[in-house]
């Protein structure tokens, strides 16, 4: 009896690290992918900024910022599928036990991400400097609550 | 030094020889030639003291609360007094702030008469700010940035005060501390004041640019960078070698980063455009937000002041000495 148990425990345990494993193998592909895509959304926003601050005569580049950025917006959601919570990332469990409030905080950076290329469109500077805040704080609305700090 | 042993030779030669003889003139406070040094020394201290610091005396100048205002968001917005999460009541407390040393609840600084600090006098808002003192003579714990505020100008503290007791009164309790022994002891923080903490008071370099010096009051004194920026020995007590360099220890468990200007461990890499954009918009010079603590005194404060001083703030900070503290080795790769 006791063999058969032991046994028993064996093969599950061996099967938590076999598929363990597998998952988080196939999640490394996916976090390695959307920390790139991150990483290119976080480099659009600092060149819209480089351009703004610097007073760069660049402005003709800006739209085209404004629309990679919003482009990766409407990626953004389908990154972050349930079980990629685990390996080499910062992103937290709360992502999928409350995930209905990160949909929504995605949604708000779509929005304004949306509104962002409308801004760049119409070439008016000041809104877009205050536009271009108001999408920088959506970033906040994921990172303060379901991305793990440094 | 040597100036004030010639006037207390000078002064004891005063009572031996002439007409006020101890044993003929007693006297009671002038005999004694200590005293009489001290007294003439307080006496050129009061005429010789420089014209702008009896204008900065609090007695004479009405508070302007728009200015209080200002001074407010320059500190931060007192993010720390409001418990945001839970979305509780602008400056009422409660907010716990987890360090090293225990949990501390943020305080209620609304002008409510029982549970706020509705009925503290002028005298009384300058001794907390400055002295870390309560009206009842308790010693405050030095998680609130008194040690800072001390070097903010008397005029300023009561602009602020002014403002502070024209917002609406909010009744709630403060919650009791959570500290690990022996910090909560009274006994302790007396001795903590006494013989760890060194106040330093706000000095300002002639030799630097006005905008230099606003920044560098604006930093060690109102926005109390060095109060997360600076590590802490055991004690508590700020690493003033490690000036800005950053700790690992920062409030509510998180990492307060480097921001001198090094190179690699640092925010050498950030122009001083960067730095004014950032603390304007919380938005980092690689296109990343700011999250935490700082990022709500941004929000609540900092985010508010004029360029002038946020630029003034930058060109402190980017002429600060280079300190090499590597925060976060290893993860960051």
């Amino acid at each position: 009896m006791k063999q058969i148990i032991k046994v028993a425990a064996l093969i599950v345990f061996l099967s938590f690290c076999f598929f363990g494993s597998s998952s988080l193998a196939d999640s490394k592909g996916i976090i390695k992918y959307r920390q790139n895509v991150m990483k290119s959304t976080a480099g659009h926003m600092g060149a819209i900024v480089d351009i703004l601050k610097n007073d760069l005569p660049l402005q003709a580049h800006i739209l085209d910022h404004a629309r990679s950025i919003q482009q990766n917006s409407k990626m953004t959601l389908a990154m972050f599928p349930k079980g990629t919570g685990l390996g080499n990332t910062k992103a937290k469990p709360a992502i999928w036990e409350n995930w209905s409030k990160f949909e929504s905080a995605v949604q708000d950076f779509e929005r304004e991400s949306a509104k962002l290329v409308k801004v760049a469109e119409s070439g008016d500077m000041e809104a877009l400097a205050k536009q271009v805040r108001a999408t920088g704080k959506t970033c906040g609305g994921c990172h303060r609550n379901f991305r793990k700090r440094d | 030094m040597t100036i004030l042993k010639m006037l207390s030779k000078s002064t004891k030669k005063v009572c031996r020889n002439y007409w006020w003889k101890p044993q003929t003139f007693r006297v009671k406070y002038l005999v004694n030639s200590h005293r009489l040094c001290a007294l003439i020394c307080w006496y050129l201290l009061i005429l010789y003291s420089p014209l702008e610091a009896s204008e900065e005396s609090p007695v004479n100048l009405a508070p302007n609360i728009s200015a209080g205002k200002y001074l407010f968001h320059a500190a931060g917005g007192c993010s720390c007094h409001t418990d945001t999460k839970n979305n509780s009541a602008f400056l009422a407390g409660g907010r716990p702030i987890k360090t090293p040393f225990g949990t501390f609840y943020g305080t209620n600084i609304t002008p409510d008469y029982e549970t706020g600090i509705g009925n503290w006098s002028d005298e009384d808002f300058i001794r907390a700010m400055t002295q870390g003192l309560s009206p009842e003579g308790r010693h405050y714990f030095p998680v609130f940035p008194y040690t800072s505020f001390q070097r903010i100008k008397p005029k300023d503290l009561l602009d602020l005060k002014a403002y502070l007791f024209s917002l609406p009164p909010v009744r709630q309790k403060n919650l009791p501390h959570d500290l690990i022994l022996p910090f909560g002891e009274q006994y302790a923080m007396m001795f903590w004041k006494n013989f760890v903490w060194s106040p330093e008071p706000f000095i300002s370099n002639p030799e630097r640019t006005e905008s230099w010096n606003r920044g560098a009051y604006l930093a060690q004194a109102l926005a109390h960078c060095g109060e997360c920026h600076t590590p802490r020995n055991l004690l508590g007590a700020l690493k003033l070698e490690m000036h800005f360099a950053g700790s690992k220890e920062g409030p509510e468990g998180e990492l307060a980063p480097n921001i001198t200007p090094h190179k690699k461990t640092g925010i050498g890499s950030w122009s001083r455009v960067d730095i004014s954009y950032f603390l304007k918009t919380g938005m980092k010079p690689d296109g990343d937000d700011v999250q935490g603590l700082m990022g709500e005194v941004i929000e609540f404060g900092y985010q508010n002041l004029q360029e002038e001083d946020l630029d003034a703030l930058a060109e402190y900070l980017a002429s600060l000495l280079p300190i090499l503290n590597d925060l976060k080795p290893e993860t960051q790769k």
